[in-house]
């Protein structure tokens, strides 16, 4: 997953209320599509159970040549959870992130910015090589994956190259060059994030194959579920 | 008397305040959650659905609290047939408390965990928080403020019955109510059912494979298998018969075995339910 | 007590709320909204202000607040571990691209390499800034009891996001839990000397597939107990949560009078302070 590797400080106070208020409406865009339609129990388990292991798999150190990674799966979790719940999801992880370090306060804006980007294209993405392309699980995830990163990675170099790293007397076009530079290495873990997801894919496609995007949307059973955002139940 | 019919001729549907009236259930993948089954639940009684993993006691019980809804068949509870339309107001009435403890408390402390209910009913905060209060003294849990996740898994489960007491249900569920419980948090469980019956009047329907504790708890034992109650009636009776209870993949309660291999059985002696009974008559 | 942390670099939540509930210091019976405040007022200081010594101030109060709250420093330094990766992973190259006096220079492989002055102070406050709030950040949290940070979450945040967040938080722990066990048995195996990048791969994605598996089982079972019990959307949060005191509203009036004091500092008399 893709960050924005900066903490709080880094961009100037305007830029940091630019893209704040640009992320509070993409959210707030997501807040309104999951009013409009019957938010069920299970919707709304389904996405915090995402945003817990999520955040838990994230602290796991897998071990690598070059030290130990640690990987968020965004793209991964927009394929299971849906973007509407995955924009969601992906703020959740980053409030946890904040308060322990991992990504500002400040930052939360840009950096779901930039999530919630991976998991609309993961998932989107997914589903077309899923559903039209009929690839299989392990390259349809390792595809969407490895796309969604490679994507947001450049939108990591346009929001820094934009806002500029404050204190710096760096122009734009040198402070695009420092992050395109950056931009290469993302796309290397994205890669591998990309290997790691497939796999994660392929086994949930044989073990469960029900979450995965094509399967996840409907709901299991005749389950009757009667909540809706903030209503009353029937009867 | 043991009934093997799928329905018990010598009790029938009178009376009964949940009557599940030849229900089947197919999952989505094509299996048979449940197959014209057959059961009730009388006022004031403690009844056992007995049967081995994947027997459908759990698909039976969801369908008591209206989580599932039948394919064929109706499920009624107070002479209401459940729907979709009045789901709600049944799970006023039928209180579910789930195996896994940990998966049904979701809030921040154990008073807003057993508040929820009652809230969710429509109950001021006042009058949740009195019902909640009134749940927890009755499972005896006193400190109402500690995070959930740093509880025992016996005070999860205790804590997990307390939050659906609260919103005072006529008849209380609860799935495998002792699964992974140390001794004394389990007797702890048995007798808070036991006092559920005797001194608040409801009916209990408990869903294990655990013999000993349905013979020394239960008033009826509803044998399942494959989908269908088998065999039911007295725990004396079928807990006794062990063809039935091989039959259905299940073993004879550790007290019958002994009462086989002392043999008391050829003395014709009363069948006890429990150690402490068959103690009782040895002294004898 | 968390059972266990698998990371030595990263603040586990257990460990965290473990503080957060047991702890005992004047920090801990702060009021949770002043504490809110004054973390809010440290991330807009060191987002206002460009000194770097002011900034180093700014973290020298994080880490006095941080110890007031009887918190572990020598596990602090390894959660550090993080964001000074971030911020050195990207402000790496700004020392040697940031135009200033060099303070040194060779030729690498043909090229002409220098680490210059501005570049480094560039990284020295960038560093110093992260290091400020992550400090205060983990005292926060470290010191405030789980009930009072879902109590703010729940009025701070929209009704759907409120039950996510809540939800997720809640089962944290559990989720937690499992991925250790996982990795213990994992290890118990002698899973971590796994020979091959592909064959690691694939244990690790069967590590996280289970996981995710597993998290989708809760997530069914949670959501038929919310449902058995009549959820209508919302996740009853009721334990009173009092106002700060007026100690606390002279902290938070500290706080707008020093962002305020930074602001005009750097936007209208630069030479407020004589530096």
């Amino acid at each position: 997953m893709a960050h924005i590797h900066l903490e709080d400080g880094a961009f100037s106070p305007l830029w940091l209320l630019v893209w704040s208020a640009i992320a509070a409406i993409l959210i707030a865009i997501a807040l309104l599509a999951n009013r409009k339609k019957e938010i069920s129990s299970r919707k709304i388990a389904i996405a915090a159970m995402c945003a817990s292991v999520g955040f838990a798999v994230f602290m796991v150190e897998v071990p690598t040549p070059v030290g130990p990674v640690h990987m968020n799966f965004t793209p991964l979790i927009g394929i299971l959870a849906g973007p509407g719940m995955g924009i969601l999801v992906a703020l959740v992880i980053n409030i946890f992130g904040a308060a322990i370090g991992h990504g500002g306060w400040g930052m939360v804006g840009p950096n779901s910015i930039v999530n919630i980007v991976e998991v609309v294209i993961g998932y989107y993405t997914f589903r077309f090589f899923k559903t039209i392309s009929k690839t299989g699980d392990f390259w349809s995830g390792f595809s969407a994956t490895t796309i969604a990163l490679t994507i947001s990675a450049f939108l990591v170099v346009l929001i820094v190259s934009v806002s500029e790293i404050q204190g710096s007397n760096l122009t734009r076009g040198e402070t695009l060059n420092n992050m395109l530079i950056l931009a290469v290495a993302n796309i290397v873990a994205a890669v591998v994030e990309g290997i790691v997801t497939g796999y994660i894919v392929s086994f949930l496609g044989r073990v469960r194959p029900d979450l995965l995007a094509t399967g996840a949307a409907s709901p299991p059973d005749k389950r009757v579920s009667l909540v809706t955002s903030g209503g009353a139940p029937d009867g | 008397m043991i009934s093997e019919a799928p329905w018990a001729r010598h009790q029938g549907t009178e009376g009964a305040i949940v009557h599940v009236d030849c229900v089947t259930h197919k999952y989505p993948d094509g299996t048979e959650g449940i197959h014209n089954m057959c059961f009730r639940v009388y006022p004031r009684e403690i009844v056992a659905l007995c049967g081995p993993n994947g027997a459908g006691k759990s698909t039976l019980i969801e369908h008591i609290n209206g989580l599932m809804l039948p394919d064929v068949g109706r499920v009624r509870v107070f002479d209401t047939d459940i729907d979709k339309r009045n789901v709600a107001s049944i799970r006023k009435v039928v209180g579910l408390v789930f195996q896994d403890a940990d998966s049904q408390l979701f809030s921040p402390t154990v008073m807003d965990d057993v508040m929820f209910g009652p809230l969710n009913l429509g109950m001021s905060v006042e009058e949740a928080r009195k019902k909640a209060q009134w749940a927890l003294d009755i499972v005896g849990i006193k400190d109402v403020n500690k995070v959930p996740h740093y509880m025992s898994g016996g005070q999860k489960r205790l804590v997990a019955i307390a939050g659906v007491l609260a919103m005072q249900p006529k008849i209380l569920v609860v799935d495998e109510p002792t699964g992974d419980l140390d001794p004394s948090n389990a007797h702890r469980i048995e007798d808070l059912l036991r006092s559920l019956r005797d001194e608040h009047g409801m009916s209990v329907v408990i869903a294990l494979h655990d013999m000993d504790m349905a013979a020394r708890l239960a008033d009826r034992i509803c044998i399942v298998k494959e989908g269908s109650v088998v065999a039911e009636g007295r725990p004396e009776d079928v807990l006794y018969d062990e063809k039935l209870l091989e039959s259905a993949g299940l073993e004879l309660p550790a007290v019958a075995k002994l009462y086989r291999d002392l043999g008391l059985d050829k003395r014709g002696k009363k069948k006890p339910l429990s150690l402490d009974e068959l103690t009782t008559l040895l002294a004898e | 007590m968390a059972r266990r942390s698998y990371s030595r670099h990263i603040p586990d939540f257990r460990y965290v709320t473990f503080f957060g509930e047991t702890g005992r210091s004047a920090v801990h019976s702060m009021n949770p909204w002043t504490k809110i405040g004054l973390l809010f007022f440290v991330v807009a200081l060191v987002t206002v202000v460009m000194d770097l010594y002011w900034l180093l101030l700014i973290l020298a109060l994080a880490i006095a607040f941080y110890a007031a709250g009887r918190l572990p420093l020598k596990v602090l330094l390894g959660w550090y571990t993080l964001p000074l990766f971030f911020v050195a992973s990207l402000s790496i190259l700004y020392i040697f691209t940031e135009p200033g006096k060099d303070l040194f220079r060779t030729q690498m492989l043909g090229i002409d390499v220098g680490i210059t002055d501005n570049g480094v102070m560039l990284m020295a406050t960038l560093l110093v800034r992260a290091l400020a709030v992550v400090t205060f950040s983990l005292a926060v949290f470290m010191t405030t009891k789980y009930t009072h940070i879902t109590i703010v979450a729940s009025r701070v945040m929209p009704g759907a996001l409120a039950n996510i967040f809540l939800l997720s938080y809640r089962f944290m722990f559990e989720t937690s839990d499992e991925v250790s066990d996982v990795l213990d048995a994992m290890r118990s195996r002698g899973g971590n000397l796994a020979k091959g990048a592909l064959r690691q791969t694939r244990m690790f994605a069967g590590i996280f597939g289970i996981a995710f598996v597993h998290a989708f089982d809760r997530a069914e079972r949670i959501a038929k107990a919310m449902e058995a019990r009549g959820y209508i959307g919302e996740f009853p949060v009721t334990e009173p949560l009092r106002k700060p005191t007026a100690g606390g509203y002279a902290l938070i009036a500290f706080g707008i009078a020093s962002l305020a004091l930074a602001a005009y500092s750097r936007y209208f008399d630069k030479g407020l302070f004589g530096w």
